[in-house]
């Protein structure tokens, strides 16, 4: 058999925040899900590390900027690099927009050895953005994917090349983390292994792997494939059926992303759909599209594990980001996309073609339909919904800190909680509900909380005996009583009344800080709301319901 | 859920003779239990919690009813009461056009975070799709005033919640109207959505904790009204602290009815109880003046509550 075939795997540390433009030196983090993803190197010589929650990062780092995670920037981005690496290869492989691999052999071969294969990207990448203070992009290069990754990262100041033959060797001395930088998804199987003294990746390639199945099922298989550098190419990976590609006409043709998201999610679902028909799963998929003018431009994603219908939509709608970029309706990109990298004219044929498939070993359903089942169908169901209203539509709770009603949760997208499971190895799903009053914040709203928010609030007058509008004064002293509201035409007699609240946030920034007034009170239809005075305008805030 | 109880099985408990009758009872109920494969969806019902148990005539949630849940003030918050100890038992709950609702409060009452997910329809159109999905998906279905169905559709719907055994709660608000047109109570006129088989509608009749200028709100006692197909049966009545000052769902105590000012509870004329209704604070006289009768029957004498 032959061995593992040697990989030039290509890393952009914090891409996220890269793809924002933002200068290395200007502290900034990325945030999804109020949790940091991606750090500048000022924010993290200030001690902000990803997974940092919002408030923790601007604790440790007062004047970081926050930015959301934008995958379709982030897409967008990335895409001029990977153009430059066709200049070297006709098989890149993207995994997500800031990492890219592929086969270094056939390229450094021609090249003259994997030095100047090395040499020759870095050189391409500095060419793409444009100037060699451009983002910092580290260059691996290993036999298989998992080492080259890992080179890649480890790559700081320049290529990082692993002789052939001395993988495991490598791997060997280098800590069991690294399987849980490569895929989040091992969290708790990493989790375990520090606690079982398994502290280096060489300690696990020592072990049986029966005793590593044994233990921890296909995942600690897998993982104790990883640490000997064989993981490339699946032993069960299969050429797939010519017939299970699937393509979709776009007429009038797509010249923007959201003109073909519909498509998108089809194609997709169809895709997915001829490969589950066949007991198939797909690990890589190609993505094809052809403009008006005849261009045909192809680029191969491959995904850690299988490739679900979502994710072969996200990574389709990241594609064609890139593509279309800089004519969607999401801004300006962050590095500007010269003309010639863009497709000319508006996208005509979108084609998926499945790259390297395996048997699907699917999930063995329970068998009266346990509580797996239920998940399962929530998630597939839920899934469909996602097509037929996007992903932004379908979100899931994660509490966070605020003080205002309605800031104690945001809504996360659901396929994105799916995708990164919550911190700390299911610790918290396990005890079953949040903790949600971890952090109190002074100054919030005494229980019960309103059941519901307005947002923005509903315009109101709140009017004292001789029906003129109630005042806040600097020290937080009303002008009057409060004794009736007028809401769009109908006015409600004050029975009891509590306030004013006066709340200034954040004064120390002139443009986010706020001040506010609040009084909580019943009317006499029984009801009790939240009434606000913010710049002179009394709103419903929030209504008890 | 049956399944579950597969392990308990263990095989000295079977190969011993239980003497007890009561225990081979329950052991044989415990069997039957773990070998049933199906249940009709109307013999099976979704928990809530123990304060409402009382008060619903099948003591929880019947899958694949229609449970309407109006009212003044309160509605949502009961909704969201609702869906909390079925959520617990692992049941997901999809609430889908109910963009205002604040989550805070639903964490508050007790809803488990990673058991909801919510569906924004938003101005968009294929509202008839997505419910179905979400009912295949969810056993708890939160259905707020942003969808807008057909009558037809609501009735596939229904057969399907059905079908599938879910239960469709919509939540008919009243804070909007009742603030933007000038509507009141219960005027929440949407047809397409009658004939649910349980009805609930939620009047606020205590607000403890605040005064006049002073305190805080610390909690809300509602007066939950039970009717509906399935309902009318019991026709429940009854009050409800949602939540109490530690946060607690519960009915109230008699004596802290004359306290928070709502009511004083005397015995009523067949035996039952009644509550009533003092005029406390309201008396400040401005416009608009409530015209809530003095007595409310608050435990139905005859039929019982429950």
């Amino acid at each position: 058999m032959a061995g593992p075939i040697r990989i030039l795997a290509l890393w952009c540390p914090d891409w996220p925040v890269v793809a924002w433009g933002v200068s290395a030196d200007e502290p900034a983090v990325v945030l999804s899900a109020n949790r940091v993803v991606a750090a500048t190197r000022a924010a993290r010589s200030d001690g902000v590390s990803t997974g940092l929650r919002r408030r923790e990062a601007q604790a440790r780092c007062p004047r970081v900027r926050l930015l959301d995670r934008d995958p379709a920037r982030e897409a967008r981005a990335f895409e001029p690099l990977v153009r430059a690496l066709d200049a070297v290869t006709p098989r890149v492989e993207l995994h997500r927009p800031g990492r890219a691999s592929f086969p270094a052999g056939p390229p450094a071969r021609h090249l003259g050895g994997d030095e100047s294969l090395a040499a020759r990207v870095m050189q391409l990448v500095e060419e793409a953005f444009g100037s060699a203070s451009g983002p910092e992009v580290r260059v691996g290069v290993a036999e298989g994917a998992f080492a080259a990754r890992t080179a890649a990262r480890r790559a700081v100041g320049g290529p990082l090349i692993v002789r052939p033959g001395t993988t495991p060797a490598f791997l060997a001395d280098l800590p069991v983390s690294q399987l849980r930088a490569d895929d989040p998804r091992r969290e708790e199987l990493v989790d375990l292994l520090e606690r079982l003294g398994l502290r280096t990746l060489g300690a696990v390639a020592a072990l049986d792997p029966a005793d590593m199945a044994g233990r921890f099922g296909a995942q600690g298989l897998e993982a104790w494939r990883l640490t000997w550098g064989d993981d490339d190419v699946p032993s069960d990976a299969v050429a797939p059926p010519a017939d299970l590609r699937v393509l979709a006409e776009l007429d009038p043709p797509a010249e923007r992303v959201d003109a073909a998201a519909f498509v998108v999610r089809g194609l997709a679902d169809e895709f997915h759909g001829a490969l589950t028909s066949r007991g198939l799963a797909c690990e890589s998929v190609v993505v094809v599209a052809e403009t008006e003018h005849g261009e045909r431009i192809e680029r191969c994603w491959r995904h850690e594990g299988i490739l679900s219908a979502a994710a072969v939509a996200q990574r389709l709608r990241w594609q064609l980001e890139g593509w279309l970029s800089g004519r969607g309706a999401g801004g300006s990109p962050a590095h500007r996309v010269p003309l010639a990298e863009r497709l000319q004219g508006g996208v005509v044929r979108l084609e998926l073609i499945p790259d390297r498939v395996v048997g699907a070993t699917g999930r063995q359903l329970g068998f009266w339909g346990g509580r797996d089942s239920a998940a399962e169908r929530a998630r597939r169901a839920l899934a469909r919904v996602e097509g037929l209203l996007g992903a932004d539509a379908v979100l899931m709770l994660e509490p966070a800190g605020g003080r205002a009603p309605g800031e104690g949760v945001v809504l996360v997208a659901y396929d994105t909680r799916q995708e990164h499971p919550r911190g700390s190895p299911g610790a918290q799903a396990k005890q079953g509900v949040f903790p949600l009053r971890v952090e109190p914040w002074p100054g919030r709203l005494p229980a019960p909380a309103p059941a519901v928010v307005h947002d923005p609030p509903l315009p109101a007058q709140v009017l004292d005996v001789s029906g003129r509008r109630v005042g806040v004064n600097g020290r937080g002293e009303p002008s009057a009583p409060p004794m009736a509201i007028q809401v769009g035409g109908v006015r409600l007699g004050i029975e009891s009344w509590a306030g004013p609240w006066p709340i200034d946030e954040r004064w120390w920034d002139a443009t986010e800080g706020r001040r506010r007034a609040r009084i909580q009170a019943v009317t006499d239809d029984g009801v009790a709301r939240l009434y606000t005075l913010e710049a002179g305008a009394w709103g419903v805030e929030a209504t008890y319901d | 859920m049956a399944v579950a109880h597969s392990h308990d099985l263990s095989l000295p408990a079977l190969a011993t003779r239980i003497d007890d009758p009561a225990q081979r009872r329950a052991r044989v109920r415990q069997l039957a239990a773990t070998l049933a494969p199906v249940s009709l969806s109307n013999e099976r019902t979704l928990p809530v919690v123990p304060a409402l148990a009382e008060l619903l005539p099948a003591g929880g949630l019947a899958r694949g009813s229609l449970v309407s849940v109006g009212g003044s003030c309160g509605a949502v918050s009961l909704a969201l009461v609702l869906t909390v100890e079925a959520a617990r038992a692992g049941s997901w709950v999809v609430a889908v056009g109910l963009d205002e609702l604040n989550w805070e409060a639903a964490l508050a009452l007790g809803v488990p975070a990673e058991r909801v997910v919510v569906v924004r329809v938003g101005e968009r159109s294929a509202a008839t799709e997505v419910m179905a999905a979400v009912v295949d998906a969810a056993d708890v279905v939160l259905v707020g005033g942003d969808v807008v169905l057909a009558a037809s559709a609501v009735r596939r719907l229904r057969a399907r919640a059905r079908e599938r055994g879910s239960v469709l709660v919509r939540v008919q608000p009243h804070y909007v109207r009742a603030v933007g047109a000038g509507r009141r109570h219960g005027a929440t006129g949407d047809d397409r959505w009658d004939g649910a088989e349980l009805s609930l509608h939620a009047q606020a009749v205590g607000w403890p904790g605040l005064g006049q200028g002073w305190g805080h709100l610390n909690g809300r006692l509602l007066e939950v009204a039970v009717g509906g197909r399935r309902g009318s049966m019991g026709g429940g009545q009854g009050l409800l602290w949602l939540p109490d000052d530690q946060g607690r769902v519960r009915p109230p105590e008699p004596d802290e009815l004359s306290r928070v000012g709502v009511g004083r509870v005397e015995a009523g004329p067949a035996g039952g109880e009644r509550l009533t209704r003092l005029g406390g604070h309201r008396a400040t006289g401005l416009a608009g003046g409530r015209s809530v009768g003095p007595v409310v029957p608050l435990r139905p004498t005859g039929t019982g509550g429950r």
